[in-house]
């Protein structure tokens, strides 16, 4: 668990991050959103003590992050750029090894570690485990920063606008395959994005941050339903109940149908997020569709539903934490 | 680097060699408008003795018909059949070495010991036509065959070196007469640059280290390196004797360490002084350079500053580091030539004396070897570089 108390980092008289509390919850993604400048990738750095915190302090499990020296603590903590920054004078291997290289881990349990991690971010090992960074393409390498990260399994894993670089088809594909990750690892995980769509997908919670201060924590469906403040509802815009839906398989949304039923309606894999199920059903001039997982019938789920759905219990439709 | 070739309208098939561009068409004319010009002058100079005035002597009418098939073969290759371009520049090349033994022999055949053959303008006018041939073959060369058919000529002028093929020409001559001394100061003259290389990377290293991190240092160690750029190499070493004449004096130990005004010492402080501002200026650039992402990357994962620096920042930093090595090392055999005049030893020893005494042939005897040196120095650079491009994935 990672607390920030009254953290603050002032530049000569202006203050870049104001008084800042914050608890980032366990075992879930927590996304630092807000306007350029707002002070998100600033706190991000500070946990890590890229940056140092003019005051306050960083509280990492209940331990003070200030006591420690800093390579030993981001040694634990995992770190994903935007510029990804791999190494180009060495192999992919080499690069995902890297930290545990240097906290001296075996070399052969390192190397399994390494071909491990390469099948989970979705790239096989026999292929990529010798190639060069300059070899891949974007959404390769950043996959390799995403395994390089999580070589040494820290608990803590923070990222910086991670596929900002990527093309939007790779920047879905890396969400996608990240999020299946998450799933498995259960990692605390922090992630800055200015990215209104890539934070309400990503993120069990949000905190929203502006010049430099709390705007409101919560989950996705807390910002979205009942924004704190007029700023929040502004930043998120007039499709934000759309945006959140992006982050919610449709499943969740599924009501019991028969075979019968279903068979006339179009089709919409389980796993689906709900905006594109939408966008399917709009497609084929449905207002209602059959959602499948595999060749098990799961339910149907129609725009109503949606409606009845946002209409009665708020927290129904949020992802569970 | 290959030339673009045009290819002609309504050939068909794709195997069939494409025309050389009209660019590289001219250069092979400009290859054999000298190599023809050549067979006009003489090609030989024989002399009684060293100083004596000589006999200018051309090439015998069967060597002047080949010779000028041999011409015209660069440009008609090049129109007509562009595969056998570096063949036939190799072949000219070689002709020309093959006329270099030959005449030289054949003109001290029936002379007194002290007689001296030497080459003429003749000579030196067809291998560099020649050399301007086999330089436009390589840029037309499109296959791993042509491009070391340009290189041909390498193997006979081996074989003639080692077997004495050229054993009558004056410059061997003298060399022959010198052997020992030249030997030295060949040596003598790869220490200079070694050493003052090494020095300047001891020195130059570090403060680039040091530059790159804070920009006011950097500008002012590079405007410093750069002022000692603009010194003529002569002139700095003139500059040098007095005060290293003064310290010698006050401080006998350092005569007995052979510091003096003259020699070894002031010869090597110019050369490092010279070799700095490459050594400088490169390292802080390719220090500087290295990818932004992948230092914070290198930070944020919890690398030490030092672990950082030697396991990231150098290695990449190296391969531009390296030109500007290289840029100095060759600089630095053009330094150490001129050094001879201050008493330093080198290669220039024989370069200076032949100018004072207007002998040619004691010239070549110093410059012949320098050249080859730093060509094989700047190649034998030049071939790290390129390996270390290719291990950080042409980065």
């Amino acid at each position: 668990m990672i607390t920030l108390n009254h953290l603050e980092k002032r530049y000569g008289n202006t203050a870049a991050v104001r008084d800042l509390s914050l608890t980032f919850p366990d075992a879930s993604i927590t996304a630092l959103l807000g306007p350029s400048g707002c002070g998100k990738t600033t706190t991000l750095r500070m946990i890590n003590r890229l940056i140092e915190p003019t005051s306050g302090q960083v509280l990492l499990d209940g331990q003070d992050t200030g006591q420690l020296k800093p390579e030993v603590l981001r040694r634990g903590i995992g770190y994903v750029i935007q510029q990804i920054g791999l190494f180009p004078h060495l192999s992919v291997a080499q690069n995902v090894a890297t930290v545990p290289d240097l906290l001296g881990r075996n070399r052969a349990q390192t190397a399994r570690r390494v071909d491990e991690l390469l099948a989970l971010v979705g790239l096989e090992p026999a292929v990529y485990r010798a190639k060069r960074p300059a070899e891949l393409s974007g959404g390769q390498a950043q996959r390799v920063g995403v395994a390089r990260a999580l070589a040494a399994d820290p608990p803590v894993l923070l990222m910086d606008e991670p596929f900002g670089a990527l093309d939007p088809i790779a920047r879905d594909e890396v969400q996608e395959r990240f999020l299946g990750i998450q799933a498995e690892l259960k990692k605390t995980v922090v992630i800055v994005s200015h990215d209104i769509d890539e934070a309400l997908r990503m993120g069990d919670y949000v905190a929203l941050m502006r010049a430099g201060e709390l705007e409101q924590f919560g989950t996705p469906d807390d910002l979205v339903k009942r924004p704190a403040s007029e700023f929040v509802r502004q930043f998120l815009g007039d499709d934000a109940n759309l945006r959140q839906l992006a982050g919610v398989p449709v499943r969740e949304f599924a009501r019991p149908g028969s075979a019968a039923d279903a068979a006339s309606l179009p089709r919409v894999e389980a796993a689906t997020n709900t905006r594109t199920a939408l966008a399917l059903m709009l497609r084929a001039g449905s207002e209602r569709a059959a959602i499948w997982d595999g060749e098990t019938l799961v339910g149907v789920v129609g725009f109503a539903d949606l409606l009845r759905a946002e209409a009665e219990a708020p927290t129904a439709a949020g992802r569970a934490p | 680097m290959s030339a673009p070739a045009l290819n002609v309208p309504g050939e068909s098939a794709p195997l069939r060699p494409a025309r050389l561009s009209s660019d590289l068409r001219t250069v092979l004319v400009l290859a054999c408008l000298p190599m023809l010009a050549a067979l006009l002058l003489p090609w030989v100079l024989l002399r009684p003795n060293r100083i004596a005035p000589g006999e200018a002597l051309h090439l015998p009418g069967l060597s002047l018909a080949v010779g000028v098939l041999l011409a015209l073969a660069l440009p008609l290759s090049a129109r007509f059949a562009p595969r056998l371009l570096g063949l036939f520049s190799s072949l000219a090349l070689s002709a020309g070495f093959w006329w270099l033994g030959t005449q030289t022999t054949a003109a001290l055949v029936g002379q007194l010991p002290f007689a001296r053959a030497s080459a003429s303008s003749g000579l030196w006018l067809w291998l560099l036509g020649a050399a301007v041939g086999s330089y436009g073959a390589s840029l037309a060369a499109r296959s791993r065959a042509e491009r070391l058919s340009g290189w041909l000529w390498l193997l006979p002028l081996v074989w003639w070196v080692f077997s004495g093929f050229f054993l009558h020409w004056s410059v061997v001559v003298e060399g022959q007469a010198e052997r020992e001394r030249l030997l030295q100061e060949f040596f003598q003259h790869l220490w200079l640059v070694g050493v003052a290389l090494g020095l300047a990377l001891v020195l130059g290293g570090p403060l680039a280290v040091w530059a790159s991190r804070r920009a006011s240092v950097a500008g002012a160690v590079l405007s410093v390196a750069g002022g000692v750029q603009t010194i003529p190499s002569l002139a700095l070493l003139g500059l040098l004797i007095a005060p290293f004449s003064a310290l010698s004096t006050a401080f006998p130990v350092l005569r007995d360490l052979g510091i003096r005004g003259i020699g070894v010492a002031p010869a090597l402080t110019a050369m490092t002084l010279y070799a700095l501002l490459p050594v400088l200026r490169n390292g802080v650039v390719a220090l500087t350079g290295v990818s932004a992402g992948a230092l914070d990357a290198a930070r944020g994962m919890g690398m030490t500053d030092a672990q950082r620096f030697w396991r990231v920042q150098l290695p990449l930093a190296l391969p531009v580091w390296l030109t500007g090595v290289r840029q100095a090392a060759v600089l630095l055999m053009g330094v150490a030539a001129i050094a001879s005049q201050i008493g330093a030893g080198g290669l220039g020893v024989y370069i200076f004396k032949g100018l004072q005494s207007s002998a040619a042939d004691l010239i070549l005897l110093g410059a012949i070897p320098a050249v080859l040196l730093a060509v094989a120095i700047n190649a034998l650079l030049r071939g790290l570089e390129e390996l270390l491009a290719r291990r950080l994935g042409r980065v």
